[in-house]
């Protein structure tokens, strides 16, 4: 078999497999407003942003790009694709090997793709935990090498992280001036260390997601431009230096809001100042953007929403048949899907049937006794049903328990 | 018939049997663990399998254990891990409530033991309803225990309400009353947060298009 159709192999495995056990989340946001650019004081039109993240076991793929519209201007894209595999025990220590792909697109930027691939090792409990990783990759102008450390922990609905990150990379500004090839600058391995920028940036993150609403506030610095590119504006994103000068650090904040108004569809709000970013000659400012985000798909809040609203889970023994009983989740309403698993059904999947307004119900056979149960809505992450009593089982996870009398 | 060895015929009926030597593990194993796990972990997990039915306990559970695991993106290792555990708290179920313990009892028994019920409390029970099922009597001991109420005031009370012949609707009643308040269900996911990237701006300066 040739290496395209060991691909084409895998990739059918990977759309094969979400009937069983992944989670797939897409969503699309048309946007009004967005960016500004620099020179111009002008800002995008509007905008449209697809995501896409698939989920299955320790894998996960995720990708997102963004189209900005900028009307009688020309427009500008970007977007990454990433994958993530975690190896190792379920214990506190992961390993995760990692890989991300990225795009820029845009008049007079360097359009091009970055990649970067590398490791993290994980040390983690069930809601704290922190991490060190190294990722080396290639950028528009030559190598790159990138370590970041994180430490993060969940305060019920809150999630909190610290992260700070380094990267080395070879500097565009003796490579380029004014947008065009300097072609004096002599080459990466006979430069010295000047040629090479470090960006250092330190960030914290908060991240809240009751049912209805999903908030990131985060705050950051970056530091470390040794040199800027006279040709390549970097605006007030470096503090207040003029083009040439040297800069030291760029402050960045960002409050980025999604009210669900149904399970599909909810309202964004982004608004934040961004950073300099010389690697690909983004000069950074203030953005605002208003965006209707739609869920294509499984996904957005429906899980969250019939977690929450899901009043209660019974299971009752049929008349006349010791071996079979019915089971009834109710509340559960604005998901398309509810699925059950459980000592009973050999853990695999098994969907419910919709009887009424947020009421499921199923029959299965089923022995008197204590049993181990989780369900899920619409894909999402397997949870113990309502009402049952939670215990955490040998794999980590939330189980819930029922007796059949 | 004598086969001698050396011939090419007779070579090829030893490698058989070799074959087929090798293949009978194959054979014996539950189609479940052959068809969820890789084919390691399946062999390891009917071993423990094995010895479970030598020693007259049920198997289902841990075939069950097995497929918990599998389902829930466990590697082998937390797998076997698990199901050695499980085995543990079945024989020592086995031990304490005899061998007349059914199926269903001794799960209950084992998730009690899991849970933080003393061995011995499973004799008692035993001892306290000689005739009566205690599936019920010993969830609601591991369910007291899971939801935090203090390991002595659980027993006491299930122990107290055995003594006086209880039904399982009493038993019922009794966890209700003593964890009203269900556990909330926190955050449980394998998956560490990714880490973050500070906001990308737009590339400078759009030109006019042609």
């Amino acid at each position: 078999m040739t290496s395209r159709g060991l691909c084409l192999f895998g990739l059918l495995q990977l759309a094969w497999t979400p009937i069983t056990s992944a989670q797939v989340r897409a969503h699309v946001d048309l946007g009004a407003g967005g960016d500004p650019v620099s020179g111009g004081g002008r800002t995008s039109l509007w905008s449209i942003a697809p995501a896409l993240a698939y989920q299955v076991a320790r894998l996960r793929l995720e990708a997102a790009g963004e189209y900005r519209d900028f009307g009688d201007l020309s427009p500008a894209a970007s977007g990454f694709a990433a994958a993530s595999y975690l190896a190792g025990g379920n214990g506190p220590v992961l390993g995760e090997i990692v890989a991300t792909a990225r795009f820029l697109s845009g008049p007079l930027t360097e359009d091009g793709v970055a990649w970067e691939g590398g490791g993290r090792l994980h040390l983690r409990k069930r809601q704290a935990g922190l991490w060190v990783g190294s990722e080396a990759g290639h950028d528009l102008h030559g190598a790159t090498l990138r370590w970041e450390a994180a430490a993060w922990r969940r305060f019920g609905q809150i999630a909190l992280q610290l992260q700070g990150s380094q990267t080395a990379a070879v500097d565009p500004g003796t490579r380029k001036a004014g947008g065009l090839s300097d072609t004096l600058a002599p080459q990466i391995d006979t430069l010295g260390a000047r040629q090479v920028r470090t960006i250092t940036d330190l960030g914290v993150w908060l991240h809240w997601s009751p049912p209805r609403v999903d908030l990131a506030l985060a705050l950051g610095r970056r530091y470390g431009f040794p040199e800027v590119a006279g040709g390549i504006s970097l605006g007030d994103g470096l503090g207040q230096n003029s083009p040439g000068e040297t800069a030291t650090r760029s402050d960045w904040w960002l409050a980025d809001l999604t009210y669900w108004l149904t399970p599909r569809l909810g309202l964004n709000g982004r608004i934040g100042h961004s950073p300099a970013d010389p690697q690909w000659g983004v000069a950074g400012g203030a953005f605002l953007r208003v965006a209707v985000r739609a869920v294509v798909g499984r996904g957005g809040s429906g899980p969250r929403l019939a977690e929450s609203r899901a009043t209660g889970f019974a299971v009752r023994r049929l008349a006349g048949n010791p071996v079979a009983a019915q089971f009834t989740l109710n509340g559960a309403r604005g998901v398309e899907r509810v699925e059950l698993m459980g000592d009973f059904t050999d853990w695999s999947p098994v969907e419910m049937q919709r009887t009424g307004e947020g009421r499921w119900e199923l029959r299965l056979g089923l022995k008197p006794g204590l049993h181990f149960v989780n369900v899920r809505y619409d894909g999402g992450p397997w949870r113990p049903p309502p009402g049952t009593r939670v215990i955490t089982d040998e794999f980590e996870r939330l189980t819930g328990v029922v007796v059949v009398e | 018939m004598r086969i001698d060895l050396r011939a090419p015929i007779g070579r090829l009926w030893w490698a058989g049997l070799l074959s087929l030597g090798s293949a009978l593990p194959l054979v014996a194993q539950d189609p479940r663990l052959a068809a969820r796990l890789p084919s390691g972990t399946a062999i390891e997990v009917q071993r423990l399998i094995d010895l479970a039915e030598r020693d007259n306990l049920p198997t289902d559970p841990l075939v069950q254990k097995a497929l918990e695991g599998e389902s829930k993106g466990a590697d082998s290792a937390r797998i076997i891990h698990a199901i050695e555990g499980l085995l543990g708290r079945l024989r020592a179920a086995r031990s304490e409530l005899g061998p007349e313990a059914t199926e269903a009892e001794l799960v209950a028994a084992a998730a009690a033991l899991r849970a933080g019920a003393l061995p011995t409390a499973l004799d008692t029970l035993r001892s306290l309803r000689r005739d009566k099922p205690l599936v019920v009597p010993l969830s609601v001991l591991a369910d007291l225990l899971t939801v935090g109420v203090p390991a002595e005031e659980a027993w006491r009370s299930v122990r107290e309400m055995a003594s006086t012949g209880a039904t399982d609707a009493q038993f019922l009643a009794l966890r209700d009353r003593l964890a009203s308040a269900p556990p909330k269900a926190g955050a449980s996911n394998l998956r560490p947060p990714a880490p973050e990237r500070p906001p990308a701006g737009s590339p400078p300066g759009p030109a006019e298009r042609p």
